[in-house]
């Protein structure tokens, strides 16, 4: 228990400031070991957690998470270079030699005590080692991992050199744990239509199950360790759990008065198939701010027959940040809660704000299934 | 104590003390022997434990000596407190004779009561009889002679207290005799805790240095190690361990070729030895190591840096040569450069870190000891010889510290001065007896010394040969000199010295006060051409016209006269002999009687035919006409009067001849002089046109201005009005717009998005990148690149735009796998009038990467879009889409917004549109793009102009043969590397890129250097220099952008900075000669303005701007 709790606060306060490097061993699979202090350069490490193209999710996995990362066979075969014979035509010609191909799946073991087993997007990952010359100097090396390796032609699959294993230093993984979940109910909002939880540290949104409309219950499952912001959507309207909590930055600045204006204006600016597009609320700090989008496709689209009648919306929570005067939209800092549809003309349901549904913690060692109710305020 | 019995006998009570002394000296010893003996026991049981266990488990040191401590203490103590004590028992007669009686078994207490009855018959008040006492007492002393008191030792304890003793003692001594080592090293570590003595082991190291060393900072230091063993094979690694700030550190040592003899020998030789030796190169602070080498340890090592003497706040005090002028001149000299001329006396000042002792200064030229001037030292030379020079310095407590400081001594070359000639040509045409204003400018660095005029007749092969110059005139000036001279001199081209129709060579000659040899310098020569009378000619309408031809036939007639004199001097005695003397000399006068006569009429006819107005001009021609014909001209009569009687060749005659060919010459010079100063006269009305035309020039300047000023008022007005409008419209609801403000919005804004196009980023785009992934680097062999040519469709047949929206139900992806189908494609005919609009996925899909082909196919089209007309209506939206497409992708060549990963795009002949996409492709057009190239060459196929932005791509593994120089956009911070477009690469570039831009960075910012150098001294001279200043600043925005690592336009910078350079150059070449032509083709008016500027008055509120100038010209500019 005591190791759990260490470990969630150890996370939760490494958001804060990113871990610049940990010690750590790399092997390769040709026997290599190195061992020194490891880093992923830029962005965080991005995992596709599931088997095939569809079903399965991208899960950003911050270095100071990690316990350890294997890397396995997945595929393996042994392809014949070759080229479509004639313009139009589907009859393939194959050119002389052979060349291996490879695709690596990865199995991440977090220390929170979770396992995320999928394939790692492409990524250069950095080790430096004391240099034996000058003591006070530093080796660097630097390895690709990668999800598919090709070779040249003519060799062969055991000559293509991967990291099989990365594992870091100190910090004892928890005790296997799976994903958490949420549940509870919802009362006196009305027929609970669809619910979802927004990741704060993660940044993305996760869609829940209705159990049961009328009562009000639900659940939303395959939540990691995380802080959620929890939005339900029923007949009579939205509501948004936007707490004041945002992604952890280190020097964050607060939001100012006219921050959400200038968020408005930019949005205003964006060309997208939602040609109605406003800002409902901004929470956080100019970092990370957490913006409530609402969007609705009101001109004619494709099929709009197949409507019948009807309007898409969506209400999403978009991550945007402030550099020096002007508000940008993060890369991947979409994410969706809702999509519905509205009658067209008609009045569409409010969207309101209910801070007391956020900042829930979710730590699945320590509690796999967190009981997250509520009841309507009174209006 | 039993006290003194009174009268009963006293021998029994002295036997009976006495034993009882005894028996207290015999229980006294036999309790400390036993003490004694057990302490002597414990203790060394104490110290083979301590032993045992150090030598089994290698306690630390802190445990070590705790128990060192304790043990000691604990011993120290029970020797003081217990085996001690029984020396300072109290034991009275009772507890004697109680012991002795216990221990000897008597019962019956005798002694006991004895003692106690003596006790109370002592003190008087006692019951009973002293007889009985004195019976008992008696009977004590009987029994106490009787008594063997040997009994009192405690035998048995005192044998078991001793075995223990010897027990431990033996077992300590065959610790010690079996395992000496071990027990040495237990020993020595017990009393050495802190000592960092290691636990023995098999295998000995040692090290050197050993124990503790002192090292200079920055010194080298090597460490020897030697690993020996008794037996077996010496260990092949030895591990140097440092304990630094920030923790232990361990390295390896290298083995040694040959184990270090000293440390060999302090191992006594051993049988088996490794030696291994480690180098800092560069000690600078105190540290600890031991050496570990197999199971052993070496004793630590201290290594104690001894700061070195270094110099703090040098400054260089510089005293130029005395001919300079120039006082010496103190300044910080962090960098030690010492640039000054040859023979300045340069003083290196300075202070010290630690106190020293002495130094030496060493360079080029010799050495010289430092001097000490209180805390400071210093050290002075002359400077002649450049070449780096070096301090050494020794402190107080002996640190030597070679090259302390080293500098570098450059010479400053003291330039020849520079002299040329201002006038505008070097081909002067002049009159004989005119007078050439030969203008001349001097300038030196440091001073002039002298400036001479000199001239001689040119050598049309070699006219700056040194012989044969004439000097017309010199000025000198004293050191230091002026730095600068303008002088102007009129050379009087007399004809007596100057032949008619010469050619004559005049330079200037300037020397400076340098010392040494060839320290003149040469302007380039001023040809003045003296123009013979046929030469020489006036304009067409020249009122002197006549009075010129007059003079000119006067000269001719002179000049025959002249012949005939000199040819009757050369055949005299022929013509003495003949008798014609006398007719010859008789012509000859005549002649000049005709010369002087004609003279008289030219000058009355000068003076008549102009009007008064030139009474001025002509005067001086009035007069010398009169002197020629009062004087020359009539002596040149009067001389030969009576020539006809002359008849002899005698000396007379000869005289006769001369005096008058003399005067001949003097009347045939100032003749042509006169035809000299005529085509000055004529002259001056030129110069009067001149004048005109330059105050006509001043008039058409001013009405240029005039009319500029004009312009700028309207343009003026037009923007105001541009401004005004948009302030209207800006006032107007949108929906009251009418078709013209609209019309007019358009324009603005057209305008504006022209200004834009290439800064302006779509907000959206990057949030919607889809995830890519770019593990596969490879790149396609060949392209088959396929050109079509498309009849475009008729305007009336094309498409109206058209919104394709697509949501979610309505997308679909492929996701293939393997890529199995190739289906035909073609161009469209028709423009791209479709814009594609797609909403974001819910879900989220990994892309297969499917095998693509070796070869990759494109079919290449004219362009029918137009970019200028591709508003926002046609162009797609990002979308976050992404697919692996084979089945679908086919047919009508034509854009989109799902990014695919199989690269079966092609260039097609449509615009790329403005939207984000990523994906694998070959080259295609330039657009927003930030998917994988996967095609082994590019050409350049042209595109839209992209921003520079930063997309998730990586920095791939590949180099892509780049042949295109299309300036098509910017980088996007990953990808592969290519080449760079001809204009420069903007955004983030390759990080082997970034290098080198970074090692450019270096190069330019010494340029720079050398630049901010030249423009101190263009400064220094008063030479132009704001192009210099402007190329400066050129320079460091280049530095800024290297350092950056931003390749941005830099060919361009660099062009443009180097045509600032060549103008720089330029400037400072030509300046002498604009500042000529300025001078010279200024309006007259505006000529004297300047002129008289200086004497007049400083115009109201400009006071103070003219005092700083004329401060700033006087004050020297370094």
């Amino acid at each position: 228990m005591k190791v759990r709790v260490a470990v969630l606060l150890l996370l939760l306060a490494a958001f804060a400031r990113g871990a610049e490097r940990r010690a750590g061993t790399i092997r390769l699979s040709n026997g290599q070991e190195h061992k020194g202090e490891i880093w992923f350069q830029g962005s965080e490490p991005r995992i596709y957690e599931g088997e095939g193209a569809a079903g399965g999710r991208f899960v950003n996995v911050k270095l100071e998470e990690f316990a350890s990362l294997t890397f396995f066979i997945r595929t393996q075969s042994t392809e014949r270079p070759w080229r479509f014979k004639n313009a139009g035509s589907d009859e393939k010609e194959f050119l002389p030699g052979e060349y291996p191909v490879v695709e690596l799946g990865v199995e991440a073991r977090l220390l929170s005590g979770q396992t995320l087993k999928g394939h790692l997007l492409n990524k250069p990952v950095y080790i430096r080692t004391p240099d034996g010359e000058n003591p006070m100097d530093y080796l660097e090396q630097k390895f690709h991992l990668k999800f598919q390796m090709q070779g040249e032609v003519g060799q062969k699959a055991a000559d293509l050199v991967y990291v099989k294993e990365i594992v870091f230093d100190g910090g004892e993984a928890a005790p296997e744990a799976g994903n958490g979940v949420l549940t509870g109910t919802l009362k006196g909002f009305g027929a609970l239509q669809q619910v979802a939880a927004y990741g704060i540290d993660r940044m993305r949104a996760y869609e829940g199950k209705v159990l049961d409309a009328a009562q009000g219950t639900y659940r939303i499952e395959r939540l990691p360790p995380d802080r959620y912001d929890f939005a339900l959507l029923t007949d009579r309207g939205i509501w948004v759990g936007l707490s004041e909590q945002a992604a952890t930055a280190a020097d964050a600045r607060p939001l100012e008065a006219g921050d959400e204006a200038a968020i408005a204006a930019t949005l205003a600016k964006f060309d997208d198939f939602f040609d109605v597009q406003g800002v409902i609320a901004v929470r956080g700090h100019r970092e990370a701010a957490k913006v409530v989008v609402h969007q609705r496709r009101v001109k004619e689209q494709h099929d709009e027959a197949g409507l019948k009648g009807q309007e898409l919306n969506r209400l999403d929570i978009w991550t945007w940040h402030m550099r020096t005067t002007e508000w940008h939209i993060n890369p991947r800092g979409r994410a969706n809660l809702f999509r519905y549809f509205e009658p067209r003309g008609g009045q569409p349901r409010p969207i309101r704000l209910l801070p007391a549904l956020g900042g829930c913690v979710l730590d699945p060692a320590r509690e796999p299934e967190k009981q997250w109710s509520a009841d309507a305020p009174k209006e | 104590m039993i006290q003194k019995l009174g009268t009963p006998s006293e021998a029994p009570a002295g036997a009976l003390r006495g034993t009882l002394a005894r028996a207290r000296r015999i229980w006294r010893m036999s309790a400390g022997i036993c003490r004694a003996l057990l302490w002597f026991a414990a203790t060394l049981a104490a110290l083979l434990v301590l032993a045992l266990a150090d030598n089994l488990f290698d306690l630390p040191s802190v445990l070590r000596l705790g128990l060192g401590v304790l043990a000691a203490g604990a011993s120290m103590g029970a020797l003081c407190a217990w085996v001690a004590r029984p020396a300072f028992w109290r034991i009275n007669d009772q507890a004697a004779a109680v012991y002795l009686e216990q221990k000897l078994g008597q019962r019956d207490n005798l002694l006991i009561n004895a003692v106690q009855l003596n006790a109370r018959t002592a003190s008087a008040s006692v019951g009973g009889s002293n007889e009985m006492i004195r019976q008992i007492v008696m009977d004590a002393g009987t029994r106490a002679r009787e008594l063997a008191l040997g009994g009192l030792w405690e035998r048995r304890r005192l044998r078991i207290v001793a075995g223990a003793s010897a027990g431990a003692l033996g077992a300590l001594a065959l610790y010690a005799s079996v395992w000496p080592d071990y027990a040495a090293n237990a020993l020595w570590r017990y009393t050495q805790p802190l000592a960092g003595i290691p636990r023995i082991s098999r295998t000995r190291v040692l090290a050197r240095p050993a124990e503790r060393v002192e090292v200079l900072a920055g010194e080298r230091l090597t460490v020897h190690g030697l690993a020996a063993m008794r037996e077996g094979e010496a260990p092949r690694e030895m591990a140097l361990c440092v304990e630094l700030p920030e923790g232990p550190r361990r390295i390896p040592m290298s083995p040694a070729p040959q184990p270090n003899a000293e440390l060999i020998a302090a191992a006594g030789s051993p049988a088996h030895a490794a030696g291994f030796v480690y180098d800092f190169p560069n000690v600078n602070e105190s540290f600890r190591f031991t050496l570990e080498s197999g199971d052993g340890v070496s004793l630590p090592c201290e290594v104690q840096v001894r700061a070195k003497p270094r110099p703090t706040e040098p400054e260089l005090e510089l005293a130029p040569p005395a001919y300079t002028g120039l006082e010496a001149q103190t300044e910080p000299a962090p960098a030690g450069l010492v640039h000054a001329l040859p023979g300045t006396r340069a003083t290196l000042r300075f202070g010290a870190s630690i106190p020293l002792k002495e130094g030496e200064w060493a360079g080029p030229g010799g050495r010289a000891p430092l001097q000490a001037a209180g805390a400071r030292w210093s050290v002075a030379w002359n400077v002649e010889q450049e070449g780096a020079y070096a301090l050494t310095l020794v402190s107080k407590d002996g640190a030597r510290a070679e090259r302390a400081f080293e500098g570098q001594i450059l010479l400053r070359a003291d330039a020849r001065p520079a002299v040329y000639f201002e006038n505008k040509s070097p081909n002067v045409p002049a009159l004989p007896g005119g007078t050439v204003p030969l203008a001349l400018r001097a300038q030196d660095d440091y001073g002039l010394k002298s400036i001479r005029l000199v001239a001689r007749r040119a050598d049309e092969r070699n006219p700056q040969e040194s012989a044969g110059w004439t000097l017309l005139k010199q000025w000198s000036f004293p050191v230091p000199g002026e730095k600068s001279i303008a002088e102007v001199y009129a050379l009087k081209l007399d004809p007596a010295q100057f032949v008619v129709g010469a050619a004559y060579a005049v330079v200037a000659e300037a020397a400076d006060h340098a010392p040494g040899a060839d320290r003149v310098t040469r302007s380039a020569p001023l040809i003045v051409r003296i123009l013979t009378p046929e030469q020489m000619g006036l304009q067409a309408d020249s009122p002197f016209r006549t009075v010129f031809e007059q003079i000119q036939k006067l000269i001719e007639l002179q000049t025959q006269a002249r012949g005939k004199t000199v040819t009757v001097g050369e055949f005299l005695e022929e013509v003495a002999k003949s008798g014609a003397l006398g007719k010859r000399l008789a012509s000859i006068r005549d002649d000049q009687s005709v010369i002087r006569n004609e003279t008289a009429k030219l000058t009355a006819q000068v003076e008549s035919a102009f009007p008064k107005e030139r009474a001025a001009q002509t005067a001086p021609l009035v007069r010398e006409l009169r002197a020629l014909h009062d004087g020359p001209m009539d002596r040149a009569v009067q001389r030969l009067v009576g020539g006809e009687q002359v008849s002899g060749a005698g000396a007379t005659t000869i005289d006769l001849l001369q005096t008058e060919r003399e005067l001949q010459d003097e009347i045939l010079n100032r003749l042509t002089a006169l035809l000299g100063s005529l085509g000055d006269l004529d002259r001056e009305p030129t110069k009067a046109k001149i004048d005109l035309k330059d105050e006509q020039a001043g008039k058409r300047l001013r009405e240029k201005l005039e009319a500029t000023q004009d312009k700028l008022k309207d343009f003026l007005d037009q923007q105001k009005k541009v401004l005004e409008s948009t302030e209207e419209l800006a006032k107007k609801n949108p929906d009251d717009l009418t078709e013209e403000d609209k019309k007019k919005l358009g324009e603005l804004a057209q305008a504006e998005a022209d200004w834009a196009k290439y800064f302006r980023e779509a907000f959206t785009d990057l949030s919607k990148v889809p995830d890519q992934d770019f593990s596969n680097s490879g790149l396609a062999e060949e392209f088959n690149e396929v050109f079509q040519e498309i009849q475009k469709a008729s305007e009336a047949l094309q498409n109206k735009k058209t919104e394709i929206a697509v949501r979610n139900e309505e997308a679909g992806l492929e996701l293939a796998k393997q890529l199995e189908t190739n289906l035909e494609k073609w161009l469209p005919d028709t423009k791209d009038t479709e814009k594609w609009s797609m909403e974001e996925p819910q879900g989220e899909f990994d892309v297969p990467l499917a095998d693509l082909p070796k070869e990759l196919e494109d079919i290449i089209g004219e362009l029918l879009d137009d970019a200028e007309e591709m508003a926002d209506d046609v162009e797609d939206v990002s979308s976050s889409f992404m697919d692996s497409m084979d089945k679908g992708a086919g047919w009508d060549a034509a854009d989109g917004n799902i990014s695919n990963m199989s690269a079966k795009g092609v260039t097609g002949n449509r615009l790329p549109n403005e939207h984000e996409v990523g994906g694998r492709s070959g080259e295609g057009r330039g657009g927003k793009s930030s998917g994988q190239f996967v095609e082994q060459t590019a050409d350049g196929k042209g595109g839209r102009q992209t921003p520079s932005r930063v997309t998730p791509d990586p920095f791939e593994a590949g180099q892509v043969d780049d042949k295109s120089q299309d300036a098509v956009g910017g980088a996007t911070g990953g990808g592969k590397e290519s080449g760079v477009a001809g204009q420069g690469l903007r955004g983030e570039p390759p990080p082997e890129t970034k290098e080198k831009l970074q090692r450019l960075q270096g190069q330019q910012a010494q340029l720079r250097q050398q630049a901010e150098k030249i423009q101190t001294q263009l400064k220094a001279y008063h030479l132009p220099s704001s192009d210099m200043a402007e190329a400066i600043r050129r320079m460091n925005k280049i530095e800024e952008q290297l350092q950056a690592g931003r390749g941005f336009n830099l060919r361009q910078a660099h062009s443009q900075l180097l045509d600032q350079l060549k103008d720089a150059k330029q400037a400072v070449g030509y300046k002498a000669e604009i500042d000529l032509e300025r001078s010279r083709e200024l309006p007259k008016h505006v000529r004297e303005k300047i002129l008289s500027g200086m004497q007049a008055p400083s115009p109201q509120g400009y006071q103070d701007l003219l005092e700083a100038y004329y401060k700033a010209l006087v004050e020297t500019d370094e």
